[in-house]
């Protein structure tokens, strides 16, 4: 067991973005995406770069920084790690994050996802149609009319 | 979902795109759902979806949802949760307390008996109330005449409910005749007029009671004469249900007064 461990850790992998950029990864922290898991186990030669083919450089280092630190998860408690996870997502800008989910979604990073879909979903709660607007830079497109008609639909809602 | 562009670099994006939205929504409780379809045309597109509501639905309101689910298939699911929801609140209502207090109201009761009347005017908190909260007043009367039986059945009863600024009156009971026949010495109201909130048709379903706490003379030779004399010593007012002839709560009385007495 501890021999198996100990060449999984050795073996890296190459990662390449949309934009070209490549990252060289240890094989367990790209096994966090359950696609590049399963993309691996179709590949005959696993030197040559893996395709991530939606993501930028940007966001892949991002998603790396991420799998890094959760591949180590023995080194901190549960506790540090989730606090790691916080500041993590609240140093993203809105666009970052916006990324950061729809490529957790397509790597299937269960964690990732989970992480900044909550981190929006905060975002949007105890908010009003206003400041929801105001917070993500949205055009209100209804005519008066509408917004009135949607907001009757809804009354229960907008109480207390 | 072209996330990318030629240069390199993030492309900005002024709000969240659809599939953004789609995934988040999975997160969010009934309510911001609610409040997040008000955004904007996509936001309640996504957010009102049947696919997200059913669920909600189904855990939230099982009875409506198995039941009006099926009869009634093409209505949204945000809608039925929306029903279910101001359903459940209307069963959870809690009737306000009344504007009207016991503190606003004057009774004016007058006994109009053979040889003269008895008149009393009372603010209503400085009689004696029911210790169950029912509306029943006592009040003790200084009258010193002694009456026979006879002259007692001769009597009519006026009670009036008035505003204590007298912004406005209520006549519970107008010249009411008694029922002396028993040994309880009670006058009933004609039943009182419908408060008007309900249909027309309806009746109020209520009367003013009224009662003499008669006291026997304590002289004996008339007693013996067989020519019982009584002195009235109390007056209670209450107001009752003629649907089980038991007295009507305050808070009750309260609410049907308000409509008389517009404060």
């Amino acid at each position: 067991m501890a021999s198996t461990s100990t060449s999984t850790l050795s073996r890296k992998l190459i990662l390449k973005s949309s934009d070209g950029e490549k990252f060289e990864v240890d094989e367990n922290v790209a096994m966090q995406s359950q696609t590049i898991k399963h993309m691996i186990e179709d590949l005959d030669d696993i030197n040559s770069p893996i395709p991530v083919s939606i993501v930028t450089g940007t966001i892949l280092s991002k998603v790396i920084e991420y799998c890094k630190k959760h591949a180590t998860e023995d080194s901190d408690s549960d506790e540090q790690l989730k606090q790691w996870d916080k500041e993590y997502a609240n140093n993203m800008d809105l666009n970052t994050l916006y990324y950061l989910l729809l490529a957790a979604n397509y790597m299937e990073i269960k964690g990732l996802l989970e992480l900044i879909t909550q981190c929006v979903a905060d975002m949007i709660k105890g908010k009003s149609p206003e400041e929801i607007r105001a917070h993500f830079n949205i055009k209100n497109d209804f005519t008066p009319q509408e917004e009135a008609n949607i907001r009757n639909e809804n009354p229960w809602a907008f109480e207390n | 979902m072209q996330i990318n562009d030629d240069d390199d670099k993030v492309m900005l994006l002024s709000s969240p795109p659809w599939e953004i939205l789609n995934l988040v929504s999975h997160y969010l409780d009934p309510n911001t759902l609610a409040i997040a379809t008000c955004v904007s045309k996509t936001w309640s597109t996504c957010f009102s979806s049947d696919h997200l509501w059913d669920p909600l639905c189904t855990a939230t309101f099982p009875t409506l949802a198995t039941t009006l689910g099926s009869v009634a298939a093409s209505l949204p699911r945000h809608r039925l949760y929306a029903l279910g929801h101001t359903a459940a609140l209307c069963r959870q209502w809690k009737p306000r307390k009344p504007r009207l207090s016991l503190d606003h109201l004057l009774f004016v009761i007058a006994v109009h008996l053979p040889g003269g009347s008895l008149n009393m005017i009372k603010p209503c908190i400085d009689m004696r109330r029911d210790p169950h909260g029912l509306f029943r007043f006592d009040v003790e009367v200084v009258e010193e005449r002694e009456l026979s039986l006879e002259e007692l059945k001769e009597a009519k009863v006026t009670w009036t409910v008035a505003e204590k600024e007298w912004k406005a009156v209520f006549v519970l009971a107008e010249e009411s005749v008694g029922k002396l026949a028993s040994g309880v010495d009670g006058f009933f109201s004609k039943e009182l007029p419908s408060p008007g909130c309900c249909s027309n048709t309806m009746s109020s379903g209520l009367v003013a009671d009224i009662r003499f706490g008669l006291k026997d003379s304590q002289d004996s030779s008339r007693r013996s004469s067989g020519d019982r004399m009584s002195r009235i010593e109390k007056v209670s007012v209450g107001v009752m249900s003629v649907l089980n002839w038991r007295h009507v709560s305050v808070e009750d009385v309260l609410f049907y007064l308000e409509h008389f007495l517009q404060v």
